[in-house]
């Protein structure tokens, strides 16, 4: 093997292909924060109180209870004791119809939004004659049911999506000095419901809370004043941007894969590890990126959010898994590895950290395909679960972490021991360790640049959204947007420069050496050209240099 | 915009302000508690009025209105009647008030909102508004002596049944809007407009009125001046009609309440007109929805507001150096001031949700302030007002003591200093506090001592018939038994 294409290619090159790729970087976040609006958009409203006289929802009639339009159910403004007195609690029925009307236009929704999560925002006045238990947070039991429909359709067609009844915990509070009639608590937002498909056009959502005297449920809440319902939804033409960067990518980083796999194989050799790593790596990105997405405008899929969740973490194992084999792939030492089970403590690490997530992932959305309104955290059972799979996960992160730093720490240890050395070597070795030294530094330089981006922009976004300010100023750039757009960019550029800059070069080293090294520099090239062996294990070539620098 | 012209002809409405002394109910900590009284009539009105409204069906609120508040107490019906014929006049009158309150304006105003609230132009604005003012200079010396007459004309006039009926059935607005506008009184030309072609916003900008007046009656129940209503259009009386620090704070939170209701309107999607108000779309406006959808509602809610409120003060114009000038100029800041007290002070609300439910990605959206809040800071801004007059060239105002600080946007101004509201005086407005329900050794101004101006208390004993050992659910159903007690009750003399 004669080195990488990074090794042979000249100073002015590689500068240029590297301030091109900054340029596509920088074209990625622009792309996110000029052409697209915010990714997430909120609906954000306020239930209308319908009464079910006839109690038909008692009974057992799933007959939806509109808010607005020429069916509009008999609702009351206040849910105060004098306004609605003679209305018992079990018949009031939240209902609320998305999309709203605007200029006279009853707006639809559209299958672009891909998601639409709903979370209820509950106001609890303070008032002494009926306090919200603060000693034991109560526990909420909320029937719901979720209508769709199309646009040409009519009232009598609503679907039912989904019903079911909930248990949720509503926690709140208030400080001392807002102990007065009137004033508020805080609560928490209760999630209600997530959809991974936006296949309707209207979705209408029937909340009921429904008490008795034997139960506990719904029990000491204090004094609801409104119910407010919060949807939440993927915006359209984030969606496109979206779609067209992965169209757009999908076959690029393809056709890096396929010029990459050529190179390897027109070595006339057997792959080692660290070519088949990026090989795997380019695959998933490749997966990640193809664009079935497509489909949802189409049919109803719901599964496509687990999916994408499923393909994003894949690709985040990939990725971490390829830094442990690369960096232990150019250890400098004499131990040989080059396969996969000399990193199968490592490798378990990355599995049982992307395993717990996994479970996690399909415990909560996975279930979600068959009841949009279930939550893992609702149920205490479900939220210790939660919570051990998440810490499980995030362990197995920090010792991955901890594994990392200590091979890189080897590496370099191992450099620096080298460094001494290289200075007596042939000018062939010496070129051929130079050569090892420069390809993992510049990968380090460029890993560490990356994750110190993303690190640095999602630290941004989290700062830059609690200061947010509302109105006055025109915000012109979308910064969660070019923040999402900017890292898939610069993560697939990643894996696109890897594929460019690692592939077996075709040129020599000899080729720009002096002719009184040519000889020699053939002589050793014969020697480390790697033979296959009979046990089909392949020697690393830098254990064979290893191996002669032993020998001289 | 054809049939504008004979608008500015038709007599505004009747804007005269009646004072009425009233408190409101005492409420007992422990369970619902109301006061029976024989000796004063007016006692209640104004919680009555409030249940009242809302509800469409009359025959079954009168019904429960007298049950509501008089109990079975035989010596309280005389009161609950009368409260009761009262509160139907406080409610007719309440629209009107705010529409009132919130004084004169251009006819151009609606169009000039519509194409800012779309375009949002910032540029395009301050060259209207350059215009306006060149205008106005012109317009303003012919107008004096008319306004005056004008003004005693409308003292005369009290018709506001149309509004009753509009304010009990928020659908007779939906239905045949057009013909009611015009015959509202207390809107002023411009805000008939608005009423016409938003007509589905007349519901909530009552219920913002009724929220403003509920909220004033509640800061001030422990004032001398108490933010009392009368059975007149004018609502808050003559105390309103002196540039005072009350007629300063009933503008800001009528200003406030009419923000607060829209924005609620919007959310619960009973407004057809709610725009997607972040203005900066890619390219096309239609697609607005599926490119970032509608939110923000409480910025539509100030715009609106700031919108039909002042269009009254922009309607007409008026000299330098006079005193509608003056007010005009006092009560737009102070519309502002309560406009700002809202929709500056919305609360941000977040939700995570990205992959595996990190908070890889963060959702977050305005949440109104409650009106309780709004309430306590407009009361601190009130509290700290500040007194301002002309400039020397009589066109704006500036403060009258340089010291204190430059009142900001949100502050509240006032011109002149209020009464002390201790005696009836017709012509400041103050109906005195005499018979007022004190307390006998607050320290505050709600103790018997500073309350009663120093004129002495009766004290009463009463007996209390309150609702006790409740089983409250979280709404509407509430089981409970019937208690008496004496109680002391002292009033000032």
């Amino acid at each position: 093997m004669a080195g990488v294409v990074l090794e042979t290619l000249g100073t002015k090159k590689l500068s240029v292909l590297i301030i091109s790729l900054l340029l596509v970087l920088a074209a990625f976040f622009l792309i996110g924060g000029l052409v697209s609006p915010a990714p997430n958009n909120v609906i954000d409203t306020i239930a209308m109180n319908c009464v079910d006289k006839q109690k038909l929802w008692q009974l057992g009639t799933s007959k939806p209870f509109l808010p607005r339009g020429k069916n509009a159910c008999y609702h009351i403004d206040s849910l105060h004791e004098d306004q609605a007195k003679k209305v018992d609690p079990n018949q009031i029925v939240f209902s609320q119809w998305i999309p709203f009307i605007k200029k006279h236009n009853q707006l639809s929704m559209s299958r672009w939004f891909q998601n639409l999560i709903g979370v209820v925002d509950l106001e609890i006045e303070f008032t002494s004659k009926n306090p919200y238990s603060e000693e034991k947070s109560p526990e909420m039991l909320l029937e719901a049911r979720l209508y769709g429909r199309f646009k040409d359709e009519t009232d009598d067609d609503w679907r039912l999506i989904a019903a079911s009844q909930e248990r949720r915990t509503l926690e709140c509070a208030i400080e001392n000095d807002m102990r007065e009639e009137g004033q508020r608590y805080n609560c928490d937002l209760l999630p209600l419901f997530e959809l991974g498909s936006v296949y309707y056009d209207f979705y209408l959502i029937n909340v009921r809370l429904p008490v008795s005297e034997k139960d506990e449920y719904n029990d000491n809440i204090g004094r609801l004043s409104t119910f407010k319902i919060i949807f939440i939804h993927q915006n359209g033409g984030f969606t496109k941007v979206w779609f067209s960067m992965k169209t757009v990518l999908f076959p690029m980083v393809l056709a890096a894969l396929c010029w990459f796999w050529n190179r390897v194989i027109s070595q006339g050799r057997s792959t080692n590890l660290t070519e088949r790593t990026l090989f795997s790596l380019g695959i998933v990105l490749s997966v990640m990126n193809c664009p079935v997405e497509w489909f949802t405008l189409a049919f109803n899929l719901p599964f496509m959010v687990l999916l994408n969740d499923i393909r994003d973490g894949a690709f985040y194992a990939m990725l971490l898994s390829f830094w442990i084999i690369f960096v232990g792939e150019h250890m400098l030492d004499q131990i040989e590895r080059n396969k996969l089970s000399a990193y199968w403590k490592h490798m378990t690490v990355v599995l049982l950290a992307c395993l717990a997530l996994l479970i996690f992932e399909m415990c909560e959305r996975g279930r979600q395909l068959v009841n949009p309104f279930f939550s893992i955290w609702s149920s205490e059972v479900g939220s210790i679960a939660a919570f051990t799979f998440i810490i499980v996960a995030s362990v197995a992160a920090c010792v991955y972490f901890l594994f990392l730093c200590y091979l890189v720490f080897k590496v370099f240890r191992n450099i620096s021991t080298k460094r001494t050395s290289l200075l007596h070597m042939s000018t062939f070795r010496r070129k051929y360790y130079s050569g090892l030294i420069f390809r993992f530094k510049f990968l380090m330089i460029v890993t560490l640049l990356c994750a110190a981006l993303t690190v640095i922009f999602f630290i941004l976004g989290q700062v830059s959204e609690g200061e947010w300010k509302w109105g006055d100023e025109d915000i012109t750039l979308e910064y969660t947007s070019a923040f999402l757009t900017g890292v898939y960019g610069m993560w697939n550029v990643y894996v696109m420069a890897l594929l460019a800059l690692y592939a077996p070069s075709h040129k020599h080293f000899a080729a720009d050496s002096d002719a009184d090294i040519d000889t020699l520099s053939h002589e050793e090239e014969v020697q480390l050209t790697q033979v296959p062996s009979t046990s089909a294990s392949e020697g690393s070539n830098l254990t064979s240099f290893m191996a002669k620098t032993a020998a001289d | 915009m054809s049939g504008v012209s004979g608008w500015r002809k038709r007599p505004r409405g009747v804007q005269l302000p009646l004072y009425h002394h009233g408190s409101l109910a005492v409420w007992d900590t422990t369970a619902y508690s109301r006061t029976t009284r024989n000796t004063n009539t007016n006692f209640d009105a104004d919680i009555s009025s409030n249940s009242n409204n809302n509800n469409n069906n009359n025959s079954d609120n009168k019904d429960s209105s007298v049950i509501n508040s008089c109990g079975s107490n035989k010596d309280s019906i005389n009161s609950c009647r009368r409260s009761n014929a009262s509160s139907n006049i406080v409610l007719c009158v309440v629209l009107i008030a705010l529409l009132f309150l919130l004084q004169a304006s251009t006819v151009g105003a609606i169009d000039m909102w519509c194409d800012t609230f779309v375009k949002k132009k910032k540029k395009k604005k301050k060259k209207k508004k350059k215009k306006k003012k060149k205008k106005k200079k012109k317009k303003k010396k012919k107008k004096k002596k008319k306004k005056k007459k004008k003004k005693k004309k409308k003292k005369k006039k009290h018709g506001h049944l149309g509004m009753s009926d509009v304010l009990k059935n928020p659908q007779v607005f939906i239905l045949g809007a057009t013909p009611i506008c015009t015959q509202l009184k207390g809107l002023s030309a411009g805000q008939v407009r608005f009423c016409q072609k938003f007509n589905d916003h007349m519901p909530s900008i009552g219920r913002g009125a009724k929220m403003a007046i509920g909220e004033c009656q509640w800061q001030f129940r422990f004032m001398r001046w108490n933010c009392s209503t009368v059975a007149d259009s004018s609502v808050f009386g003559p105390a309103i009609s002196i540039a005072s620090r009350e007629a300063a704070f009933t503008h800001a939170i009528s200003a406030a309440g009419v923000v607060h209701a829209i924005s609620r309107s919007c959310r619960e999607g009973s407004l057809h007109s709610c725009h997607c108000s972040r203005a900066q779309r890619p390219r096309n406006l239609d697609e607005e929805w599926i490119w970032g959808g509608c939110g923000d509602n409480i910025e539509y809610g100030y715009r609106f507001a700031r919108a039909f409120v002042d269009v009254r003060e922009q309607e007409k114009t008026h000299p330098r150096h006079s005193a509608s000038l003056a007010r005009m100029l006092m009560n737009k800041h102070n519309n502002e001031g309560g406009r700002k007290a809202v929709y500056n002070y919305a609360k941000v609300a977040c939700k995570c949700h990205g992959v595996s439910g990190s908070c890889a990605l963060k959702t977050c959206w305005q949440q109104l302030p409650i009106f309780r809040e709004i309430g306590d800071r407009l009361r601190d801004r009130y509290n700290g007002a500040t007194e301002v007059r002309f400039n020397r060239r009589g066109t704006r105002l500036v403060r009258k003591v340089r010291k204190f600080n430059k009142p900001t946007r949100e502050d509240l101004v006032y011109l002149e200093a209020s009464p002390d509201y201790c005696v009836a005086n017709a012509t400041t407005g103050s109906l005195g506090t005499k018979g007022r329900l004190c307390i006998r050794n607050g320290k505050g101004m709600e103790g018997c001592d500073l309350m009663c101006c120093g004129r002495g208390y009766n004290t009463y004993k009463q007996k209390l018939v309150e609702r006790c050992h409740c089983k409250f659910f979280w709404c509407c159903y509430v089981k409970c038994k019937t208690c008496e007690r004496i109680i002391d009750v002292h009033t000032c003399k």
